[in-house]
């Protein structure tokens, strides 16, 4: 198998790894990046959910081919210190339940606010519509994202 | 291959570390100091001087720096329990919370009691308890100044971090006093002063979750994200049918992949071991095992059904009256945890080391224990984040793991495939039920009668009475026989009985042409509960106008020594379309300790409660569970999820109720309530497939790969719940004891 050439997190890696390895298993057993999930191995609920030059993707569809000569950022790549807007955010609004989706929800919002800053409420939910939290911490998540896109906050109770 | 330059942090360095750190601080292991109880507690029921003894140390230290580390012995799932007790032995000792943190504490049930995390009992079964270690080594810092400055400790008070001498002016923070004060002898119980609730600065004040930072930087870790040196990676085949068993299997094609080491057979299963999780599902895709699907391939959802109605037994004949009859379905709920169940067994010939998204470590450490015939103090069980659970057991998975790890001989991370998690779960139990009722010519029932069957157990009295202070009771359900696993879920019985009953009386206010509010407000004498309802009613307006096609729904009940209402608004467009407009939830849980994490609880419950009142549920044919994953398995996501307010009534009472469970039962039958309210339609049976709920955002879920990605998706590969008391009176000041509740929430196995 060929070397494969690719940035994480801002570090050059040449991997030499079957091309069609998923980049989840990648980042999680060979890289320990353990901070993208495993959730369903099936694109159907986000927690592993990385940037691919910028882009979210579901690393668990993404082979490690596809990523060659990329650059991917994930969870522990997004701020040096935790200060992205949106963990910023994250943490004040005390968003995370049992915290194994997170990871990925914020990776999914980050995407989408640096591709629209200023979405509306419908923007958010389409573009938040690949993830999953099984604790149901939407209520903040949604706060946490208009908080950290610096969005009008949605009336408590109103219509959407 | 050249791999990125990565710390291995382990749980275990995480402790070693601790251990050291502590050495030669207050309340040192060396001192020993006894103290109080570890075990939980019945607030009510209070006698230091029947206690057992423990050790202070255990629970909290404090380094000569001023750093506060305070530890907690329950498993955090989301709930906010390491938050929570922290903030509770933070209050008593007085520390400055912004100098706290928070460490799981070993499993070792002999110092800290029961870890099992259950019933929704870890806040009111170890408040006292915490809050007296706590006001214990506040009263150590306060005679440890009061020496040094030749005064008396009466004279002096605390502030958060210090000592404070108010006639002299003079302060010193704790960690000044660190050395001298962990040298002294722990007061005994009696002598102890606990704060009264007006001097609280922490409980009740809301606090943001201790885990929050990690979590939001991919540095919190769970058991899938351990790594030890030399660890293999392992998943297993399993049956899709219920109950069967592997016969032949291609061991050789298996081992054929790159990177996988063995083959072993497990429990109802073949285990593939590799050097990654990847090459380990590549090699069971390749075992191609032909399985001995045994007796349960008639398993479906009708048989499911006819099952329990079979089981089900007849009342007598109701009295004179208006007869109501009513007929509620309710199906077998997966735990569904974001983390699929793992483990990581690490098994040495003298013992073992084991991590495990586990409620009951303790219970884990005799399980292993007895699996590898070597003594308790042998195994080490690691309590990492759990990434969900709502009820679920991990043991079977920690079974399989430390056989896979002893056959290797080195560390095992085992992975459950997201179907297996889904198909191979101890399920909530689907339940049928038959209600009846008469009602008087002013529309009061005279009779109300309850029967049917649940899956796995039955149900008794105590735990089928609705809130209501009603006559003619005649309430049991017969256990079905159905072989299908069940297991604790969150909220237990409630989650179906709840349902049930306020479903039904909504049914009797309809009935008697009365408004469902007033209706139940009629046959209420239970303060607490009334007052939930009255503040859930008052705060989504139930008088107010609605436009055309919408419908309010309210429900209420009493659980886990608190008390909860739900009020719906939604409309229904074109018959079947619904558009959720407000959920409003009213809780009294007593004293809420964490209000900010009350709140979080509660809106995640009305999640799941939507989510399973509409959709989610598994489904049952040839004996196995036909859902694979999240996109057939169809929780809510962010879209779907309406505004969700959560209204907290306090005042009656100074101690804390439970709080992660409750949340969860009014859910589903507000919804049904309000559907009735705006369509005229009684749903009775969930999920309510007929309706689809719609949102701002596209119902379908994009899947995310890169533009040149060529990849094609992974082809995805199938103990009754027992009773909790519902408080028809006034229960003790918090409830039942937490050491009853976790006995009634061991799941036994159900059915075959």
């Amino acid at each position: 198998m060929a070397t494969i050439r690719l940035n994480v997190n801002g570090q050059a890696q040449s991997l030499d790894l079957p091309p069609e390895m998923p980049l989840l298993w990648v980042l999680r057993d060979v890289l320990n990046l353990t901070g993208s999930h495993y959730g369903c191995g099936v694109g159907s609920c986000g927690a592993c959910t990385v940037h691919l030059d910028g882009e979210a993707v579901h690393s668990c569809l993404t082979p490690l081919s596809s990523a060659a000569g990329r650059t991917v950022t994930t969870i522990e790549g997004l701020s040096p210190d935790g200060s992205h807007p949106l963990q910023q955010a994250w943490v004040a609004t005390d968003a995370p339940q049992c915290g194994f989706c997170q990871a990925g929800q914020i990776m999914a919002a980050a995407a989408l606010l640096a591709a629209n800053p200023r979405p509306t409420p419908d923007q958010v939910d389409a573009g938040m519509s690949a993830n999953v939290c099984r604790c149901g911490s939407y209520t903040r998540i949604r706060a946490a994202i208009q908080q950290a896109a610096g969005m009008a906050l949605a009336t408590a109770g109103g219509e959407r | 291959m050249s791999v990125q330059s990565q710390p291995l942090i382990t749980r275990r360095a995480i402790l070693k570390g601790a251990a050291g750190f502590h050495l030669g601080l207050l309340l040192r292991a060396g001192a020993e100091p006894l103290l109080l109880l570890a075990r939980d507690l019945d607030p009510a029921s209070e006698d230091p001087s029947q206690t057992p003894s423990m050790r202070m140390g255990a629970w909290l230290s404090v380094t000569p720096d001023g750093q506060v580390t305070l530890r907690v012995h329950k498993s955090e799932m989301g709930q906010g329990v390491r938050t929570g007790l922290a903030m509770i032995l933070a209050e008593e000792l007085d520390a400055d919370w912004a100098r706290v943190r928070v460490e799981q504490a070993p499993t070792d049930p002999d110092t800290y009691g029961s870890h099992s995390t259950a019933g929704s009992g870890s806040t009111s079964g170890n408040y006292q308890n915490l809050r007296r270690i706590g006001a214990g080594a506040r009263l150590m810092f306060i005679q440890a100044a009061a020496a040094r400055w030749g005064v008396s400790a009466e004279s002096c008070v605390t502030e958060p971090g210090k000592v404070v001498h108010s006639a002299s002016r003079r302060e010193l923070g704790y960690g000044a006093l660190a050395d001298e004060a962990g040298r002294l002898t722990p007061p005994d119980a009696a002598s102890l002063r606990l704060k009264a609730p007006a001097e609280f600065r922490i409980i009740g004040k809301g606090v943001n979750r201790v885990d929050s930072p990690d979590i939001v930087r991919g540095r919190a870790r769970y058991t899938a994200d351990v790594r030890l040196p030399g660890m293999a990676f392992a998943v297993v085949a399993r049956c899709p049918v219920i109950g069967g068993r592997p016969g032949r299997y291609d061991e050789a094609a298996a081992l054929a992949v790159p990177g996988v080491i063995r083959v072993l057979p497990v429990n109802r299963g073949v285990a593939v071991v590799a050097e990654n999780t990847w090459a380990a599902m590549q090699g069971r895709d390749k075992l191609a095992v032909e399985w001995n699907l045994g007796a349960n391939t008639g398993i479906s959802d009708d048989s499911i059904r006819a099952g329990l109605r079979q089981a089900s037994q007849s009342a007598p004949e109701l009295p004179a009256g208006r007869a109501v009859s009513a007929e509620y379905d309710l199906p077998f709920l997966p735990h569904a945890a974001m983390e699929p169940l793992c483990c990581v067994a690490a098994v040495r010939a003298d013992g073992a080391d084991v991590w495990a998204p586990s409620q009951n470590p303790g219970d884990l450490k005799r399980t292993v224990a007895t699996v590898l015939n070597l003594p308790q103090s042998a195994i080490t069980v690691h309590l990492p984040l759990l990434g969900g659970s709502f009820g679920r057991n991990a043991s079977s998975t920690v079974t399989e793991a430390v056989g896979l790890s002893r056959n290797m001989g080195r560390p095992v991370l085992l992975t459950w495939s997201r179907e297996d998690d889904l198909r191979q779960d101890n399920y909530r139990p689907a339940s049928h039920h038959r209600l009846r009722a008469a009602l008087d010519a002013g529309g009061r029932p005279v009779a109300w009668q309850h029967r049917g069957a649940m899956a796995g157990g039955g149900a008794g009295e105590r735990e089928l009475t609705p809130p209501y202070d009603l006559q003619g009771l005649d309430l049991s359900m017969a256990t079905a026989s159905l072989a299908v696993p069940v297991g604790a879920w969150r909220s237990v019985i409630h989650s179906a009985v709840v349902f049930v009953n306020e479903s039904f009386m909504d049914e009797l206010a309809a009935a008697a042409g009365q408004d469902p509010l007033a209706y139940r407000r009629r046959f209420l004498t239970n303060r607490r509960v009334l007052g939930v309802l009255d503040r859930a009613a008052a705060e989504i307006g139930w008088s107010d106008t609605l436009p055309a096609g919408a419908g309010r729904g309210i429900a209420c009940a009493a659980c886990f020594g608190s008390y909860v209402a739900t009020a719906v608004e939604l409309t229904v467009e074109g018959g079947s379309q619904v558009r959720l407009r407000r959920v409003v939830v009213a809780v009294d849980c007593g004293l809420p300790v964490n209000p900010r994490g009350v709140e979080s609880q509660i809106q995640g419950a009305a999640i799941d409660g939507l989510s399973t009142a509409f959709r989610a549920a598994v489904s049952l044919k040839g004996g196995g569970v036909q859902q694979s994953s999240f996109h057939d398995f169809e929780w809510f996501r962010l879209g779907d999820a309406p505004p969700i307010e959560v209204h907290l009534v306090t005042g009656n009472s100074s101690s804390p109720g439970g709080v992660g469970e409750v949340g969860y039962p009014t859910v589903a039958p507000a919804v049904a309530n309000a559907i009735f309210a705006a369509t005229g339609r009684r749903l009775r049976r969930l999920p309510m497939t007929e309706l689809t709920v719609i949102g701002a955002a596209p119902v379908a879920a994009p899947t995310l790969v890169p533009a040149t990605a060529t990849s094609v998706p992974p082809e995805p590969t199938a103990t009754a719940a027992a009773a909790s008391p519902t408080p028809a009176v006034e229960p003790t000041a918090t409830g039942q004891p937490a050491a009853e509740q976790d006995k009634l929430f061991m799941p036994r196995l159900g059915g075959s």
